[in-house]
């Protein structure tokens, strides 16, 4: 099994690719758009602001590439940056509009609740997931002043609790992963979370 | 939310180095090797500092990082020198998360919203290195604790936190490498002047050093001299804040 990363010219894939290649996957890099139409598995990763990283999918010709690709339903998945791009929108640049793969959009986190940026480790709470539901309780890295927020609240995943907030944490639908922690940074369990997640892609329930 | 327990790693380039009040540098080892075991005894994150950078104008960090990332999958955050948000691209490409940013930031303070545009502010750590002028008034210092800006602190912090930072590592030069405690005097005068979260470093001498951070609302401890010269562990220190209801990463 092949991952397919999109390098958009910013983001961390040194860290996903050093995380793929301990797990014992090979990976290839896309850098413009011509490596995604046959890829088995898209990874979008991503350390970036939601405005550049757009500008640079656009640019890169990739953003389309990404659309052809997911609306064939093969398995798509998103790390902090890249997850939230696949939603419709970001409070984080408004001028700009995100892939749109997923109905929903990025919200700034509430301040009353959550130190901005939200930094550091939460335990998950897993919600309607029988294929993640091992990693119940365990702790994962975030690192974000902005969230996801899906229009149905009932999609499967994960969510964590700020103050009195549910945070999504990842959520699956149909072919699409978004996950908003860091697993190739969370440690083992980050790496089990990122092997289950390839291992059963497209077919998460 | 996880109270943090980061190494931290001086370097020289190649070595790890340990200093007192940020002067006289002793090698220790392999900092690539310090990292790694910090992390198998569950680190929450390595901050590497190349105390040098500034000093010789120079970024020879990248070869570490690479390394260190192939196989430390927690957050690795890297500060020295940094002057531009290119060096702070090419430092995230070769696997780092976040960057440390102090000196530049003084002489330029755009060079923040320059790194957060790009990065995000999430990926933006202020370094700060406080030295106590008089009876409660802190200035922050810039390359590697030798040069005055003239500020003081709370200003400093007000005005970094406007401009976009993700969070600050605090260090006390007065108290760093010293194992006598924290400078709560010194934290509390930062923590009433921002809301981003800070990270104390410098002078932790003891488990009840570190508890005692927490407690004061610190949202996490950079440990160095405890853990380069093994008076404990990543594991004892988690387990003595646990031990005092302090919530951590197991």
């Amino acid at each position: 099994m092949k991952i397919t990363l999109v390098d958009y010219g910013l983001g961390n894939q040194y860290s996903v690719i050093q995380a793929l290649k301990y797990l014992g996957y090979a990976s290839e890099i896309d850098t413009d758009g011509t490596l995604i139409s046959h890829a088995e598995i898209l990874l979008i990763p991503g350390v970036a602001a939601f405005g550049k990283g757009m500008q640079n999918l656009k640019k890169r010709g990739q953003l389309e590439a990404i659309r052809q690709f997911s609306s064939k339903g093969r398995p798509l998945i998103g790390f902090c940056l890249g997850a939230q791009m696949l939603l419709r929108n970001s409070d984080e640049d408004v001028t700009t509009g995100g892939i749109s793969l997923v109905n929903g959009e990025v919200k700034l986190m509430n301040s009353e609740y959550c130190r901005i940026p939200n930094q550091g480790w939460h335990p998950l709470e897993i919600k309607n997931s029988s294929t993640f539901s091992g990693f119940q309780g365990k702790f994962f890295y975030f690192s974000h002043s902005y969230r996801m927020a899906l229009d149905d609240a009932a999609t499967p995943g994960g969510q964590i609790l700020i103050g009195n907030e549910f945070v999504s944490a990842f959520f699956f639908h149909e072919n699409i992963l978004a996950v908003q922690f860091h697993p190739e940074l969370s440690g083992n369990t980050g790496l089990e979370f990122m092997d289950t997640a390839i291992n059963t892609a497209n077919i998460w329930t | 939310m996880t109270f943090r327990v980061i190494a931290r790693l001086d370097v020289k380039p190649p070595n790890l180095v340990k200093g007192i009040h940020l002067e006289g540098f002793r090698q220790i080892g392999n900092p690539s090797v310090y990292a790694q075991s910090y992390y198998q005894e569950g680190a929450d994150e390595i901050s590497y500092q190349d105390i040098v950078a500034s000093l010789y104008n120079r970024n020879s960090m990248d070869e570490l990082i690479s390394e260190t990332a192939k196989s430390v999958f927690i957050p690795i955050a890297v500060g020295g020198g940094i002057k531009s948000g290119a060096q702070a691209e090419k430092i995230v490409m070769h696997g780092a998360d976040k960057v440390c940013i102090n000196t530049g930031a003084i002489k330029n303070p755009g060079l923040i919203e320059e790194i957060a545009g790009s990065l995000g502010s999430q990926a933006v750590v202020l370094g700060v290195e406080a030295k106590k002028i008089s009876k409660n008034v802190y200035t922050p210092m810039t390359d590697c604790g030798r040069e005055h800006s003239g500020m003081d602190i709370r200003w400093w912090i007000e005005k970094a936190s406007e401009l976009g930072i993700g969070e600050i590592v605090l260090t006390s030069i007065d108290q760093e490498g010293t194992l006598k405690g924290f400078d709560f005097e010194l934290f509390s005068q930062v923590r009433g002047s921002t809301n981003v979260p800070i990270i104390l470093h410098g002078g932790a001498g003891s488990l009840e050093d570190i508890c005692a951070a927490a407690k004061a609302g610190a949202d996490g401890v950079a440990i160095a001299s405890l853990l380069h010269f093994k008076k404990t562990t990543i594991r004892e220190i988690k387990e003595s804040l646990a031990a005092a209801n302090i919530g951590v990463r197991v």
